[in-house]
């Protein structure tokens, strides 16, 4: 008995030869029956065949649709270069260039989001707090009132449209246009002159191992103009919220000297200047001197017109009350003076990559954080586009087998 | 694939006999022929060498062209013999020839379909079992047994009716 590949070889043999070569019988009737099937195969009637000689040199031209104009034809040149059929290769292609298409629009929209990160709502917790309180005598002197005027300073709410918010977001806002400075706390509309409080919050990045030595700095900065640090807190070593607080008060001329002094000591993520008209209640303590003044002086007359003992005292009386009343008005009066003769700055310091001078250093992170963040979108995009493609290829798999069995049941 | 015109050149009797025993029908042959090379023609930037010759790829595109013509036409594939279908045969051949063919004949016609489409692949088209294998998608050994027991049949099928 035969292998299939002796037979396949025997046959071969006399199909390539044309003849019947074996000397075994049995050989010779396969190699003849071989011969036999061959000779039953029809050849192609030389008309047929010049037809398609012809075809083939003229690359199968199309019927007149395609061949009308210049669109037609372009139509007709895409349509033989576009595969009928979507290979896996394709797939694969198409798959690939969606996912990047993906994945760069939710990476650029993410960097995009990044830069306008509102960084005013970031919190520090503080473990451990390190004081950096001090100053000269004038400034403990103006410590002393802003500390009894803290808290109502603090609830006093800004009128609307007089907020100047500078430098909210990410980007460094070092060269941004600061709201025109206000010497002296005051400014003149028509003939009155204005008596504005003005203050202003910033957040610094620096180095972790830098933010002791900035923390100074900004106490000095401080100090360099007149000014003094009403509270501080700083954390350092190896904490998860590293950083540190400052409330500055410098001379209202100062304040934009300071602001630029203290953006050179970091990374500055976020500044924000806010100004409060206090006209009205400067004008009102004023008002309310005057009158306890007039009725000082009212019951001043009063006195020397007195004519009993009686009437006297009773006076004197009234006075002493109109004395502290007066006095009291006038310390209200000066609180509202230092109040506007001194801005606060309410400094926020933070670790992170803003080393300044190191910019292949922050390029490094930001690309870090890119890749990061490009990764977990590729992986989240993976996770859809995976049993997308899975499903896909089974019902590719399973259309192209039931396509062929329907084909091949012209054969049963 | 060198050039498509080469490939033709190389093919067009084989492609046209194999789809000739397919159809059973000269002027179906000629249109499924002609319509098997445009397929070619048209997706022959599709071909991948890794997948085969280039000769078993054409002859795939053939046998679905045949394939669909016969659902088309709710032909069979049958064997039958049909002598206007078929090459006149010359005068002067032997009478032997001409009982020897017509044994042939009649044994092919007693094959299953399938079977008839390998022995059509192998004889007509004159592919290897390689490429035969590539067409219907089956391994080549399994090429190579099927061919083995059907040529038995065949030798079996001509001597009963000898």
């Amino acid at each position: 008995m035969k292998t299939s590949e002796q037979i396949e070889m025997t046959i071969d043999t006399a199909l390539d030869s044309g003849r019947v070569t074996a000397s075994n019988p049995e050989e010779r009737e396969l190699q003849e029956l071989a011969l036999a099937l061959r000779a039953e195969s029809e050849a192609p009637s030389p008309e047929f065949a010049t037809r398609m000689d012809t075809m083939v040199s003229e690359g199968f031209p199309r019927p007149e649709k395609a061949a009308g104009g210049f669109v037609p034809k372009l139509v007709a040149g895409f349509d033989e270069l576009i595969p009928r059929r979507i290979t896996p290769r394709l797939a694969g292609g198409l798959a690939a260039t969606v996912l990047a298409f993906a994945v760069g629009t939710a990476t650029i929209s993410q960097s995009l989001e990044g830069d306008v990160v509102d960084t005013t709502s970031r919190e520090s917790k503080l473990t451990e707090a390190e004081p950096i309180l001090g100053g000269d005598d004038q400034a403990q002197e103006a410590l002393s009132d802003f500390q009894a005027s803290d808290s109502s300073a603090a609830t006093a709410a800004p009128e609307p449209g007089r907020l100047k918010a500078l430098g909210e977001g990410g980007a460094a806002p070092r060269d941004l246009a600061v709201v025109p400075p206000n010497p002296g706390g005051g400014e003149s509309l028509g003939a009155r002159e204005r008596k504005v409080q003005r203050s202003a919050s910033m957040t610094i990045g620096a180095p972790a191992d830098e933010l002791t030595t900035v923390g100074r700095s900004i106490a000095d900065t401080a100090r360099r103009h007149d000014g003094f640090v009403l509270s501080s807190t700083l954390t350092t070593g190896e904490a998860a919220g590293r950083g540190g607080y400052f409330d500055l008060r410098v001379p209202v001329g100062e304040l934009d000297a300071t602001i630029a002094e203290l953006s050179d000591l970091g990374e500055v993520r976020a500044l924000t200047q806010d100004e409060l008209d206090v006209t009205s209640s400067f004008e009102s303590v004023e008002d309310q001197l005057k009158a306890a003044l007039a009725e000082r002086r009212g019951l001043l007359r009063r006195l020397e017109n007195a004519a009993t003992d009686t009437e006297a005292a009773t006076i004197r009386s009234q006075l002493r009350r109109a004395n502290r009343d007066v006095d009291s008005i006038r310390a209200q009066q000066r609180q509202l003076e230092r109040q506007t003769a001194f801005a606060g700055i309410s400094v926020t310091l933070e670790k992170g990559s803003g080393e300044t001078g190191s910019a292949t250093a922050e390029a490094f992170d930001d690309a870090i954080e890119i890749l990061t963040g490009a990764l977990g979108l590729l992986i989240r995009a993976l996770a859809v586009l995976i049993p997308l493609a899975l499903v896909g290829g089974v019902a590719y798999a399973a259309g192209r087998r039931l396509r062929r069995r329907r084909r091949e049941s012209a054969l049963d | 694939m060198a050039s498509f015109e080469q490939l033709y050149r190389d093919t067009f009797p084989r492609v046209y006999a194999y789809v000739a025993s397919m159809l059973r029908d000269r002027v179906a042959a000629e249109d499924v022929t002609a319509q098997a090379y445009e397929r070619a023609y048209r997706k022959r930037f599709s071909y991948r060498p890794a997948r085969g010759s280039a000769e078993g790829w054409l002859f795939g595109i053939a046998r679905n062209a045949a394939l669909d013509e016969l659902r088309r036409d709710k032909r069979r594939a049958s064997l039958e013999f049909d002598p206007e279908d078929l090459g006149v045969v010359p005068a002067e051949d032997q009478a032997d020839l001409a009982l020897r063919r017509e044994t042939v004949r009649a044994a092919l016609a007693t094959l299953d379909p399938r079977d008839r489409d390998m022995v059509a692949l192998k004889f007509a088209g004159g592919l290897s079992n390689r490429e035969i294998a590539d067409v219907l998608s089956i391994s080549e050994s399994n090429v190579g047994t099927k061919l083995h027991r059907t040529i038995e049949r065949l030798r079996k099928a001509c001597h009963e009716n000898v």
